[in-house]
């Protein structure tokens, strides 16, 4: 769906992406990660000419781009930044129905649309309609941002540290928000963060990044648990394993074992079903229709890992 | 309609007394003459509406043009084509706002001449300044954010402008386009002394034979207008800003 394919962009005497080249397949998410200044937000940018590349092609849906208009191209690609962009003068509603209204879909067809994205993301279109940017708080302004995103369908999504601005307990609900779009949807997504445990939690694949050039391209479990070198490793330090369980429902590991003692909701995910039975001392948690244990848990992340 | 109506009420109030003045001109010398105390002053053969519409023709004339021509140029010069001319233009308008209006209207008159097109000129140069610097400042502080996802989102340069830059930045170029009205209500006084007409003849001329009735049927209503402009544009800039 998005190709790089020895991608380089120098400025001047400085090269912030260096000869990159990777394949982002149609519905997944592709995390791109790195420290500050490894080339991460140039590398999205690059997808959608906000920075012209000084070498090497890049093709999205099997096109060259340079071949789209380069508004249109834009308008193709869903936009979400970190500082979430949202337009102070115009309320939720008209910020949500920009795009479609530079395609110049109908009234109706945009306002019906927008709404539904509102629904989307988890909110009252009869509250938040006519807000205006400034009457939201971090977590419903990103919200937002990301029904604005949406608002057209592009099947290819471009998300620029979108939860990055947002305190720790909002982050986590959004992430899952954003997971459960995820599966109705399957849009492409170029995800980048400098946030390890975001990358596992949300990542189908994720790059790694340093110093403009890609370090290793791989899945969470495979980056994780066979680190290319010492960067890698170091960049997840031991915390990784233990983030990979966030990924994890709870359901992954239950086993058809009856136990009346202390239960967690079906939606938790193996890292919060850890965390209680530390904090708690519980060897077992009732859920799903069974229950889960130590040695459930460890017995299905070594199959994960393999 | 915004909570804070409270200029287009003293707006309102200072408009109807420009109008009682207008309709009542000649009462109004007689109280001026009066409180004056000075017996034997001359009488104004013609109605003080008469100046006070050439007045109003005045700055409406250079207003208009003013508002148009600079907001094109402050826009053109926060355009990429103009990146290169921003920095002088910028300087001058600084420099320009120092320079005093009276020696403004005096260079203009070689130029276009003695009378209304001179004194026309030299109003729209000086209203400009103010304008212009208002729109290149207002349009630059858009949040980098919001251009960022406009162009991001696929708006066109164009779009940029009509859809991001310019309804955000309304507020500061109304702001801009108030202070060179109000100004140029009171330069408008000096055209009359390069024979434009106006209010400001009835003050030039009082000046002249010391007469201060005279002189206070000129700078009230100058005074009053002023004021007038200033509250109603105020209100407008209000009721036109996002924040």
């Amino acid at each position: 769906m998005i190709r790089f394919e020895g991608v380089t962009k120098n400025y001047n005497e400085f090269t912030a992406v260096n000869d990159i080249s990777f394949h982002a397949e149609k519905g997944e998410i592709l995390i791109i990660l790195g420290p500050s200044g490894c080339g991460k937000s140039t590398t999205l940018r690059l997808v959608n000419r906000m920075v012209e590349r000084t070498g090497g092609n890049i093709q999205i849906r099997g096109r060259d781009i340079d071949t789209y208009d380069q508004v249109e191209l834009r308008r193709s690609i869903g936009y979400v930044i970190q500082s979430t962009g949202l337009f102070p003068h115009m309320t939720v509603g008209k910020n949500i129905s920009v795009v479609p209204n530079l395609l110049k879909w109908d009234e109706e067809r945009i306002k019906d649309r927008a709404i539904e994205m509102l629904q989307l993301v988890g909110l009252d279109h009869n509250v938040y309609w006519n807000k205006k940017p400034s009457e939201l708080s971090g977590g419903e302004a990103q919200r937002i941002g990301v029904a604005r995103a949406l608002a057209s369908d592009p099947d290819i999504l471009l998300m620029d540290e979108p939860f990055g601005a947002v305190d720790p307990i909002n982050r986590l609900r959004l992430q899952r928000e954003f997971m459960r779009i995820q599966q109705k949807l399957h849009k492409t997504v170029l995800f980048v963060t400098h946030d390890v445990d975001e990358a596992i939690l949300l990542g189908d694949r994720i790059c790694l990044m340093d110093q403009g050039r890609i370090v290793q391209i791989d899945t969470p479990e495979k980056i994780v648990m066979n680190p290319l070198n010492e960067f890698v490793e170091s960049f997840f330090k031991g915390e990784g394993a233990l983030t990979l369980l966030s990924r994890r429902s709870v359901c992954d590991a239950v086993e058809k074992v009856e136990f009346s003692g202390k239960t967690i909701s079906p939606d938790a995910s193996l890292k919060d079903a850890v965390g209680i039975m530390l904090s708690t001392g519980e060897e077992r948690l009732s859920t799903c229709g069974g229950s889960i244990s130590w040695d459930g848990i460890l017995r299905m992340m070594r199959g994960d890992l393999k | 309609m915004k909570g804070n109506n409270r200029n287009l009420l003293y707006g309102a109030i200072i408009g109807s007394l420009i109008l009682l003045i207008l309709v009542f001109g000649e009462d109004f010398q007689r109280i001026l003459v009066a409180i004056s105390g000075k017996e034997g002053t001359t009488y104004l053969r013609t109605p003080v509406y008469v100046y006070f519409f050439q007045h109003l023709w005045m700055i409406g004339i250079s207003g208009v043009a003013s508002v148009v021509l600079g907001t094109s140029l402050g826009i053109f010069a926060t355009t990429t084509h103009g990146s290169d001319f921003k920095q002088t233009l910028m300087r001058l308008v600084k420099l320009g706002q120092a320079f005093p209006s009276p020696a403004l209207l005096a260079l203009a008159v070689p130029v276009f001449g003695y009378g209304f097109n001179g004194a026309l000129l030299a109003l729209v140069i000086y209203a400009l300044m103010p304008i212009v610097y208002n729109v290149v400042v207002g349009i630059d502080e858009v949040s980098k954010d919001a251009i960022e996802a406009g162009k991001g989102m696929g708006m066109s340069e164009l779009q940029l402008y009509t859809k991001v830059k310019l309804p955000m930045a309304l507020s500061v170029i109304l702001g801009g386009i108030r202070t060179a009205m109000v100004i140029n209500v009171s330069a408008a006084t000096l055209a009359a002394a390069v024979g434009a007409g106006g209010l400001g003849v009835l003050i030039v001329n009082g000046v002249r034979t010391f007469d201060t009735a005279l002189i206070m049927q000129g700078a009230i209503p100058v005074t009053l207008l002023a004021i007038f402009v200033e509250l109603i544009l105020k209100w407008t800039q209000e009721q036109l800003s996002w924040k």
